[in-house]
């Protein structure tokens, strides 16, 4: 998948060239940066409203356990 | 149309659908995006879906209607039941994991807003029309009337001595609906601009103002009075243009940038600018409003153009103001039940409901205030408050800092 992966406007889109079967649609730089920011929003959200906690990788939890 | 504007994000959109002719392959496979998802997520977010719980009235029975149309399975006649039933709110659109999670790395996103435009125009286009429809052509010849009328469009600058037309960096945007209807927000508006120092010139007269154009087969008027606006604007010398109704802000950010290209102006929503006005200290709120105050958000500005921060942080400067806010994600699923275009006309009684649970919701929280940054939600809480006999105070944001400034 990497190599079917471009960067425009400072984020990761798929090589348009692959977009054989669905077709891309026009979106400007205000248009990508717009959802980029409302999905930061909503995950926060969702981080405020339904995480308890943060979970650790394995790794770092193991160490902290030692501790 | 227009050779060279870009109507829809989408090429598939752009051929009509017509009575007896199969859509064209590559919308069925658009459509298919939405309705092999199966989530839902369009669903409870819809504000029309929760007043009628009837799943044919969300993005996802809008794209599957017309997978049964082009699998031969429904007529185009039917269309119109289920593409009237829609605010335009624009919540499923950011809802969707299609656009939320994947939109801006694939470049395919829930288009909904632009979808109904379509149908709704290919329906009249056609001759077979939709349930209301008429009412909707005669607004937009209202509009087209109303617009005319010069001394009634620049009747709320009486007495503010503001600059009409003529050269300015800045200009004030006042569309037909705030200039007529709700005169008061744009005579707020100017006054606190005059207050903090800034020169600016109001557009002499502003032509565009409504989206019904583009659901009744108008495109060209919707493009035209676009392009007069906007040629109005640059004549000025504008670098700056200040919008006052959220709809216009909606309308110049994402239809005129796609329709036209980037436009020769920035846009700026009137509670961005004031809001800086404040941090330069160039407007200062020191009258104390002593009022329990919660915040509506308008769709145009926090789901459709992502808008929403501003007018919290006014309300919040605001000395004797309690302001108990509602996240605007949780806002994605509310609506005063307006809509952006046609829909208050087709569908009355749903968008009242849609109105009136709004108010009970900040009835509940305690308010005595509902702050609003939208003429048109203010005018339709008018109407559903003063029905359903509901108690609660409406003001636009920018009229209560004008009373904290003290203009
Ligand atoms: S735009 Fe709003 S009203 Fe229309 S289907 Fe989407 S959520 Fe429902």
């Amino acid at each position: 998948m990497v190599e079917g992966v471009i960067i425009k406007y400072g984020h990761f889109e798929v090589d348009p060239s692959r977009m054989k079967i669905v077709k891309q649609q026009y979106m400007t730089e205000e248009e990508v940066e717009r959802i980029v920011q409302m999905r930061h929003d909503y995950l926060e959200w969702m981080h405020y409203n339904f995480a308890k906690k943060v979970l650790k990788p394995p790794k770092e939890e193991a160490e902290e356990g030692h501790k | 149309m227009q050779k060279g504007v870009r109507l829809y994000s989408k090429e598939a959109y752009n051929t009509p659908l017509k009575p007896g002719e199969k859509p064209p392959e590559e919308l069925a496979l658009d459509n298919y995006l939405t309705f092999a998802c199966r989530h839902k997520f369009c669903r409870e977010v819809c504000p029309v879906y929760q007043v009628t719980r009837n799943e044919a009235y969300i993005p996802y029975g809008f794209h599957t209607s017309l997978l049964a149309l082009y699998k031969g399975v429904s007529s185009f006649e039917e269309l119109g039941d289920t593409f009237t039933h829609c605010l335009q709110c624009g919540a499923c659109e950011v809802r969707c994991p299609n656009t939320l999670f994947m939109g801006d790395f694939y470049k395919v996103s829930l288009t909904t807003v632009e979808l109904v435009r379509k149908v709704r125009s290919d329906l009249v286009r056609s001759g077979v029309g939709y349930p209301g429809y008429q009412e909707v052509i005669k607004e937009v010849d209202f509009h087209l009337q109303m617009v005319k009328k010069r001394e009634d469009m620049l009747k709320w600058t009486e007495g503010l001595n503001v600059q009409v037309g003529g050269k300015s960096s800045v200009v004030l945007y006042v569309s037909r609906f705030t200039a007529t209807q709700v005169t008061e927000t744009a005579r707020a508006a100017a006054k606190l601009l005059k207050k903090a120092g800034i020169k600016f010139a109001v557009v002499d007269v502003p032509e565009a103002g409504i989206g019904e154009p583009l659901d009744v087969a108008r495109e060209q008027t919707f493009i035209d009075m676009a392009k007069k606006d906007i040629e109005k604007i640059k004549a000025m010398g504008a670098e700056t243009v200040i919008v006052v109704d959220p709809h216009d802000y909606f309308f110049f950010v994402r239809d005129y940038s796609r329709m036209f290209g980037e436009l020769p102006f920035k846009v700026v929503f009137i509670t961005d600018y004031l809001w800086q006005l404040i941090e330069e200290g160039r407007l200062i709120p020191k009258n104390n409003v002593s009022k329990k105050v919660t915040y509506h958000d308008p769709c145009t500005l926090n789901k459709l153009t992502n808008l929403w921060e501003s007018p919290r942080k006014i309300l919040e400067s605001i000395p004797g103001v309690e302001f108990v806010d509602e996240h605007h994600i949780d806002q994605w699923y509310y609506c005063c039940g307006n809509g952006v275009a046609s829909f208050k006309k087709l569908h009355p009684e749903i968008s009242f409901t849609i109105g009136q649970r709004r108010i009970q919701r900040a009835l509940d929280l305690g308010a005595g205030t509902l702050a609003l940054g939208c003429p048109r939600c203010w005018d339709h809480f008018t109407e559903v408050k003063t029905k359903a006999r509901m108690e609660i105070e409406l003001i636009n944001v920018v009229e209560l800092l004008a009373e904290s400034v003290g203009v």
